[in-house]
């Protein structure tokens, strides 16, 4: 069985997805989009719990969307989505940009 | 907590806990609840505060980690020694602070001590005494649980259910380093459907009628087609044994107070047949309060059903396996909780006892006979249609019995407080030590009255308290079980009241009507059969220059106000 590969599509599917799954949970209710800002501003969707709960869940999905082949670092991720302005879409960029550094065939 | 207020949900963590607030927030269902955090890691002190009343709150969660609140837990994760007595000590240490909280709080839930599926510990010696952690786990369990038996708002609850239904990703390590968030997302969810299913329970809203249906549902098959020799029941037969063990969750739950009931399209004949002839059925005619097998509209039959047994239709759960029937029960009759249902027939058993809607905080000898109790009423009824209503009130030889509140009746007393819904009131919901403290206040009187006929006991069926001020009486609680109205104890219930308010010197008794969603009868019968005196739309008085006779179809016997006095029986005292 191949591995799919992680294009932009999917990883914003796979990020917008643990998003959308983080707000549930906290009984926030935001029509998600690719420019929702999620951090570092004051409109941003989580805070900073969320945003942990957010880089664990996006690391998981990861992990068990390419069976094992691609894996994130989330306190990696987390150190960069509290540091700047994130949106879905920049979050999404970062996500795809580790994975390529990180990916070990 | 029976107000549309949100209920008070305080949670006391030694991690971060707001994951379960924002659970408790998220969960639809009832009740209505506000929950907060305490700061984080702060255990001891802010369960020493709310001992001291300088916090207060309603619901008080308290979730620890075993090896944070218990020192020689600790020890031993880190292989230290840590001694039987040394886990016994810090955990009674630990429940006299939860015990001290408790008497502030009107509720305590304390999830179980667990720890996660991947610490080994000492393999095969986790079982050994001093040695094992889970043997530690247990011990400490035990014990906590020993400890809060003599605190009756105070409850445990099973966390090991909760992490085995996520299973290996319950507790995640990297959400425990990074945000001190112990448990995985997953599980919150889970800790508050139990909490609101127990603050349901407490507050008299757990559901205590089952109603199902019969082909596919109760057995595997249609019975007016195959005949019941052929319907799939026990047996050497997997889908026959997943129907039979179906049924035995259903009689366990009366067992627990539950009343089952059957709607279902068939021949009542057939259908009662099957019921009864069936040589591996477990359950039996007499396992059911009542049935509507008929070829009508079902949602018309568990309205029909739902008033003869006189319950609401918010107490009832519907079974069915026909996703259409469901839909249209559910659309009819909004308050009926209609579970989606399984369509493998294995699942049955397993979908029934992970319902959330029975929970109750006292099981009593009442709940245990209830079944019976609905089955003799039946033949009640039928003599009642036959004789006429006045010539039948004669026949019952009704006896009641008004006993004072007692260590031994404490436990059904809270729980008529808190499970009557239609013939109460004012619909006061109080826990059992909040009860025994009030009807220990001067002034206070409260009594339990406990009826039998020639059919058989009802038992503790009301219960009637006044607060006495000089000259001015007010009735405070005033509740009747459903099953023992329009037979003449109300009246016996406030000719009693009536008794104390004239021999206490009070010149005006009052009842104030407090109004729900379901005790309309109780208004109707203040207004139209109990004589008193109409003040406005939610206030009755009597004038207690009057006396309140007693029914003459009531034998009464009074039980001597005797703080010493134990009820050793059942029984009814004999008549005057």
């Amino acid at each position: 069985m191949s591995t799919p590969q992680p294009t932009r599509d999917v990883i914003v599917h796979l990020v917008q997805s643990s998003v959308q799954t983080i707000l549930q949970r906290r009984g926030i209710r935001v029509e998600l989009s690719e420019q929702t800002v999620l951090s570092g501003a004051p409109d941003a969707v989580l805070d900073s719990l969320g945003i942990v709960m957010l880089t664990v869940e996006i690391e998981q999905r990861i992990t068990d969307y390419f069976n094992g082949q691609y894996r994130l670092s989330p306190e990696g991720l987390m150190a960069a989505a509290t540091s700047d302005v994130e949106t879905v879409e920049s979050l999404a960029s970062l996500v795809l940009a580790t994975l390529e550094s990180n990916h070990t065939p | 907590m029976s107000s549309n207020l949100p209920i008070d949900i305080y949670i006391v963590s030694d991690f971060t806990a707001q994951p379960l607030a924002d659970a408790l927030h998220v969960d639809t269902e009832d009740p209505h609840v506000a929950a907060r955090v305490a700061p984080y890691d702060q255990v001891v002190p802010t369960l020493s505060a709310i001992a001291d009343r300088a916090h207060t709150c309603d619901v008080l969660v308290v979730w620890t980690r075993p090896e944070a609140a218990i020192p020689s837990f600790r020890r031993r994760i880190e292989g230290d020694v840590a001694t039987l007595d040394d886990l016994t000590h810090d955990v009674d240490q630990f429940a006299t602070l939860l015990q001290k909280a408790a008497k502030a709080a009107r509720l305590v839930f304390v999830p179980t001590w667990t720890k996660p599926y991947f610490r080994r510990g000492s393999g095969m010696l986790e079982w050994r005494a001093d040695i094992g952690l889970s043997e530690a786990l247990a011990r400490l369990n035990l014990r906590l649980s020993e400890n809060l038996q003599a605190v009756p708002n105070a409850f445990l609850l099973d966390s090991d259910r909760w992490l085995a239904s996520i299973g290996p990703r319950a507790i995640d390590p990297k959400l425990w380093y990074m945000a001190k968030v112990y448990f995985a997302p997953s599980v919150y969810p889970l800790a508050a459907s139990d909490i609101k299913a127990a603050l349901r329970g407490i507050s008299g809203r757990a559901r205590k009628l089952v109603i199902v249906d019969l082909d596919d549902t109760l057995w595997g098959g249609i019975v007016g087609e195959e005949g019941w020799q052929a319907l799939r029941v026990g047996g050497i037969d997997p889908i026959g044994e997943a129907f039979a063990d179906f049924q035995r969750v259903l009689k366990s739950l009366t067992r627990k107070g539950v009343l089952l009931g059957i709607v279902s399209k068939n021949d009542e004949s057939v259908a009662l047949e099957a019921l009864r002839s069936h040589p591996e059925m477990v359950l039996r005619p007499d396992d059911f309060a009542g049935w509507r097998i008929n070829w009508d509209d079902k949602a018309s039959n568990i309205v029909a059903l739902v008033e003869e047994l006189n319950l609401g239709l918010e107490s009832v759960v519907f079974i069915d396996d026909n996703p259409v029937e469901r839909a249209r029960v559910r659309e009819a009759l909004p308050q009926v909780l209609v579970p989606e249902w399984p369509v493998d027939k294995m699942l049955y058993a397993k979908e029934l006892e992970s319902l959330p809607y029975f929970d109750k905080p006292t099981l009593t000898a009442e709940d245990a006979r209830r079944t019976e109790q609905y089955r003799v009423e039946r033949i009640r009824l039928v003599e009642r249609e036959t004789l006429g209503l006045t010539e039948w009130l004669s026949s019952l030889q009704l006896q009641v019995l008004i006993e004072p509140c007692s260590s031994s009746n404490l436990k059904r007393a809270a729980q008529l407080l808190n499970k009557t819904n239609q013939f109460n009131l004012t619909t006061r919901r109080i826990t059992e030590a909040e009860l025994w403290q009030w009807a220990n206040v001067p002034h206070h009187c409260l009594r339990l009255f406990r009826a039998k006929d020639r059919f058989g006991e009802y038992g503790l069926v009301g219960l009637v308290s006044l607060t006495i001020d000089q000259s001015v009486g007010t009735i405070t609680d005033y509740l009747l079980s459903c099953r023992a109205m329009g037979r003449g104890i109300e009246e016996t219930m406030l000719a009693w009241a009536v008794q104390q308010a004239r021999e206490q010197n009070v010149h005006r008794l009052y009842a104030d009507f407090i109004p729900t969603a379901r005790n309309r009868p109780c208004f109707d019968f203040f207004d139209r059969k109990s004589k008193w005196l109409r003040e406005s739309d939610t206030r009755f008085s009597w004038d207690c220059a009057d006396e309140y006779g007693y029914p003459d179809h009531v034998n009464v016997s009074v039980l001597p106000d005797d703080p010493n006095f134990q009820i050793n029986s059942n029984e009814v005292a004999p008549q005057r």
